[in-house]
Parts: C-alpha cells; structure tokens; sequence
C-alpha cells in the first residue's frame, strides 16, 4: 500500500517538474517555442559593417543608329556618236615624212693619267755607340779622382769629323796637398748618320683626246605630192540625257541616350545590436479574393517592434537609431507561375532605438511555402538588419471530382505562426 | 406498289403476299390500310425514343450542370474565420443556402417535368469536410411513349465538389 502512494506521489513529482520545465522554457525561449525559429534575421557579420550606397546613375551615352533612306539621284547619259564620213580628191596634198639619220662630229674627253711616284730623301737619324774619350788624364788617373767628376749633360759633339751625342764628366780638383787637377770624360752613346728615305708621292695629270662620237638628227619635212587622196569629214555629234536612278543614302541618326549606369560605392559603419519582434495576425493569411464573416477582403495584419541596444552595457544603442523600414513579401505563386512582390510598408518612422510599425497587407495570389516576408530596418548610421519569415499566403477555389468522391481529408492551411522574436 | 428490303422480309415473314408488280394485287387498298396499322406503332416507337427520351436526356444534362455548380459553390462555403485561426476548414452554416441558391439559378422549371427532390451529403462531415455531393431525381412526363405505355421517364443527376488549395502544388 505504502508503495503505491509513493509511486502515486512520484508520478505526480515528476509531472509537476516537468511542467516546470515546460515553462521555464517558454519564458527564456518564448520565439523558439511558439514560433519553431519562425523568424529568421541577416545581419552582416565582422567589426565593422559594410553599407553598400552602390546604385545606378543615369549618364549619356552614344548610340550608334541609322538607316539606309532610297533617294533619287541623277546622272548623265552621254549617248555622243561619230559619224565616219569623207571623199576622194585628186590634186596636191601634203605628206609629213618621217625620217632620222646619224651625224658623226669629233668630240673630246679628258683622260686622268694621275698616278703615284716614288721618291727619296736623306735623312740624318742617331743610331746608338758607346766609347769613351778621356782629356787631360788617362782612365787610371780619371778612376783615382772620380769622386770629383761632375756631370755636366747631353751634348753635341764633333769627333774625327763625325757628329756624336756624348755625355760630359768634369773633373776640377785641387787637392790639399797643393796642385789643380782638371780632366773632362766624354762618354759617346749616339752618332748622327745620314740615310735614304723612300716614299710614294701622288702626281695630278691628264689630257683632252679627241674621238668620233654620233648623234641623232630628225629631218622629218612635208612633202607635197599630187595624186587621189581621202579627204575626211568625219565629225562627233554630241548628245546625252539626263537619268534617274534609285540611289541607297546612309541617314546616321546616332544620338545621344541616357543609360543607367551601376556606381559601385559604399562605407564601413559600426555593427548593430538588438531585437526585432514580429506579430502577424491572422495566424494563416488568405488572398483578398476571400471573404471573412463580416464580409470584408482577407487581410493580414503586421506589428515590427525594434529595441537596439549596446550588447556590453545593455544600455539603448546611441549611435544606431532606425529611421527607415521597407517590409515586402514575395508570394511564391503556385505550380511555377511566378513570384509576386507585395510592397508592405515603405517609409521613415522617427528616428528611436525602441519603436514599432504596424501595417496591413492584402494579396492578390495565393503562394506556397517558399513565400518569405522580408523586413528591413535602416539605422541613421547607414546599418541595416533584415529580418524574414516564411509566410504563406492560402487560396482555394471549388472543383468538381469523380463520382466515387475521395477519401482525403479537408484542405488543411499553410501557416500557424503568429508571433516570433530575433536577437541579433 | 413496290415493297423491297425490310418491309418485303416483314410481310413474307407474316405470309404476306409478295407484291411483285402483280396487276391483280396493285392498288388494293386493304392491304395498305394493313401495312399501316402494323408499322404504325413501330413508328410512335421511333418518334418517342427520339423525342421523350432525348427529351430526358436534355433535361438530365441539365440537372447535372446545376448539380455540379451547386456542389462547387457550396463547399466553398468554408467558416474562413476559424480557418485563419485554426488551419483547418469547416463548413459555414450558409452553404446550404449557397447550394440551393445555385441550383435554383441554374435550374429552369419547365413543363412536362418534375423535380422529385434534391438532396446533399458531406462526406466526412462539416468539421472534415472531404467533398459535398449533391444528388437530385426528376421525373419527365412522356408524350409519345405513352401511347406505348410508358408515362414517364426517371432521371438521376449526382455531383460531388471539394476545395482545392491553390497555395500546395501538389493538391
């Protein structure tokens, strides 16, 4: 018995901490429970955050255009003729007479007998010897006072009627002991010769020789002679016309045209921070083509919130601030038809870190899961988060079946989530 | 008078005399008088098949148009209400009027024929409704068949309609 309130009170411990559970989850995660990640959010990722300005310019450019244009033009026929006519006279006419002969004359030309002659010279060249002459002492006495010879240069010398180049050594010495000693000593190294030098000299020359040249003499004359001759009378009759043709005229009509152009620009901004929280209602959204009990279009209702913050203090974001939002949804139409874009919300809101928008939406085509609602938030600093949902949008229409009917079930539609809530 | 193929094969099936230009038999009114009563029925025969069963099948043709627009227009009748909230569809309380709308417009009354009843089943019920089938029974009085004995003719139309969502492809 005992055992049985225990395992009574057991299971009913455990049910109570599971409920626990339950909701402490629903009150840490509420998006992730309610919505199954429903809302789904794109934020650049990095330290700072690149905001692309790129956008198209308009600027002119040159288009090269043109047509071919058929014109008529005019151009002149010339359709002269010759009429061939004359007759025969008999008299006196004049013939021209072709003639040419050859004339000899004496003519003159300078023959060039220039050439070159060898010719020679004497000249006197040094050639090399070595003696010496001693004057006023012997080679003996010259090396016992040698100490006091003096060199006194190179100089030209005559010796046995010879011209030499000798070197001259004084010696002028009086010793102590009394007495003058003074020799010269010529040493001989060059000898003046004289020698025969041959060498080539050009001579100018030339004379005029006379010689038997030709030339052409045209003696060519009129001749007068009597018999039958053609007088021709032919002459040219000139005429033409006017003639239109089909001409091909090139008209440029190349302008100037204005293209859009794509600038590619941007800048680094700061990261944004924050929370986005996004209310749907109704919970599965019709086309407008469908009626609620009161009678009015099916619609769907949309509420935004934002609150940026600082991710370090947790204190509201002083430097982003959104000041823009563009909420669009592309329908994915069924059966490959197509996506249709419908522009939810487009416009400024005051610039606040904390804020919300609210819109209304009607669609035209149903479109199935792939439809994706796109919200984007624009801070003052040029930052943008986008924010995403799948949300489907149902239509139905009524068709006739086979008689056997079906056993599938009734339509069940696409959507459920009416509330989630991103970090980002 | 000659009489070849199928009248000829009748009367001699019936030991008729052949008439073969026969100048005794040519001209006897008796026996056309004969021939007539006998082929005469078979004549109203072939009129009221013509006639009054083409006339009910007309007439069935267009039961059946009414059936199918009524049984398409009245499941359409979904509460949307709770559909947006719920996901899921059930009938709207007006669909009957809807049905009956809907065939009243696409059925003219018209002489010679009755409309019995018409009748309207939802398969799987309103909180499932998988399909609305509506049935009808009319009955066409006959006019040349009745000489034969045949008063009237039944007809049955049936129709069934469901939804069909244009946001899943493969529904």
């Amino acid at each position: 018995m005992e055992e049985k309130i225990k395992k009574i009170i057991n299971k009913i411990f455990i049910s109570k901490v599971f409920l626990a559970v339950v909701f402490l989850i629903v009150f840490i995660f509420p998006q992730n429970l309610f919505s199954d990640n429903w809302l789904q959010v794109d934020v650049p990722e990095g330290s700072s955050v690149w905001v692309d300005t790129s956008h198209w310019e308009t600027c002119a450019v040159w288009v090269n255009d043109g047509y071919y244009k058929d014109v008529a033009n005019k151009r002149w026929v010339d359709s002269s003729y010759v009429v061939s006519q004359g007759y025969w006279r008999t008299g006196e006419y004049k013939v021209w007479i072709e003639s040419r002969r050859f004339d000899s004359y004496t003519a003159y030309r300078y023959v060039d007998s220039s050439h070159y002659e060898t010719r020679y010279r004497d000249v006197e060249v040094l050639i090399p010897v070595s003696f010496i002459i001693f004057e006023g002492t012997t080679s003996y006495g010259w090396s016992v006072y040698s100490f006091a010879a003096k060199y006194y240069g190179l100089q030209p010398v005559t010796y046995n009627g010879e011209k030499y180049v000798a070197e001259k050594y004084v010696i002028d010495y009086r010793p102590s002991r009394g007495g003058w000693i003074h020799a010269v000593k010529w040493v001989y190294i060059r000898k003046y010769v004289k020698v025969r030098q041959y060498y080539s000299q050009w001579v100018s020359s030339g004379y005029w020789q006379a010689y038997i040249a030709y030339r052409l003499v045209d003696d060519s004359h009129w001749e007068t002679r009597t018999g039958r001759y053609w007088v021709d009378t032919s002459y040219r009759v000139q005429q033409g016309y006017w003639e239109e043709y089909k001409d091909r005229e090139w008209v440029d009509t190349g302008h100037y045209e204005n293209a859009k152009k794509w600038v590619s620009d941007g800048y680094f901004t700061e990261p944004i921070h924050g929370e986005v929280a996004v209310q749907k209602n109704p919970k599965y959204i019709f086309t407008k083509w469908h009626k609620d009990s009161q009678g009015n279009d099916c619609c769907m209702d949309l509420k935004v919130s934002w609150k940026l913050f600082n991710p370090e203090t947790g204190m509201p974001d002083a430097i982003n601030k959104i000041d823009r939002l563009y909420i669009y949804e592309e329908v994915n139409r069924y059966k490959e038809k197509g996506t249709d874009k419908v522009e939810i919300f487009d416009g400024r809101v005051s610039e606040s870190s904390e804020g919300s928008v609210e819109a209304s939406a009607k669609f035209d085509f149903a479109g199935g899961i792939e439809s994706i609602l796109h919200v984007f938030l624009y801070s003052t600093s040029g930052a943008s988060v986008h924010v995403y949902f799948i949300n489907p949008i149902n239509g139905y229409r009524s068709i006739n079946i086979k008689k056997e009917g079906t056993a599938s079930d009734a339509n069940e539609w696409l959507g459920g989530n009416d509330f989630g809530k991103v970090e980002f | 008078m000659q009489m070849n193929g199928w009248a000829a094969m009748i009367l001699e099936k019936l030991n008729f005399k052949k008439l073969h230009g026969n100048r005794e038999n040519q001209g006897s009114p008796g026996n056309v008088l004969i021939f007539t009563a006998i082929l005469m029925p078979l004549f109203i025969l072939l009129i009221g098949l013509v006639t009054d069963i083409g006339r009910a099948l007309v007439y069935r043709e267009e039961l059946n148009k009414a059936c199918m627009i009524a049984a398409e227009e009245a499941c359409k009748k979904i509460d949307i209400d709770y559909a947006q909230s719920s996901g899921s569809s059930i009938l709207d309380s007006s669909f009957e009027q809807v049905l009956f709308k809907y065939f009243e417009q696409n059925y003219k009354p018209k002489q010679n024929f009755i409309l019995n009843y018409i009748n309207y089943d939802i398969a799987g019920g309103t909180d499932n409704p998988k399909y609305l089938e509506v049935r009808c029974e009319g009955q066409v009085k006959c006019i040349f068949l009745k000489i034969v004995g045949i008063e009237n003719i039944k007809i049955h139309s049936q129709a069934n309609g469901r939804l069909r969502s244009l946001s899943r492809s493969n529904e």
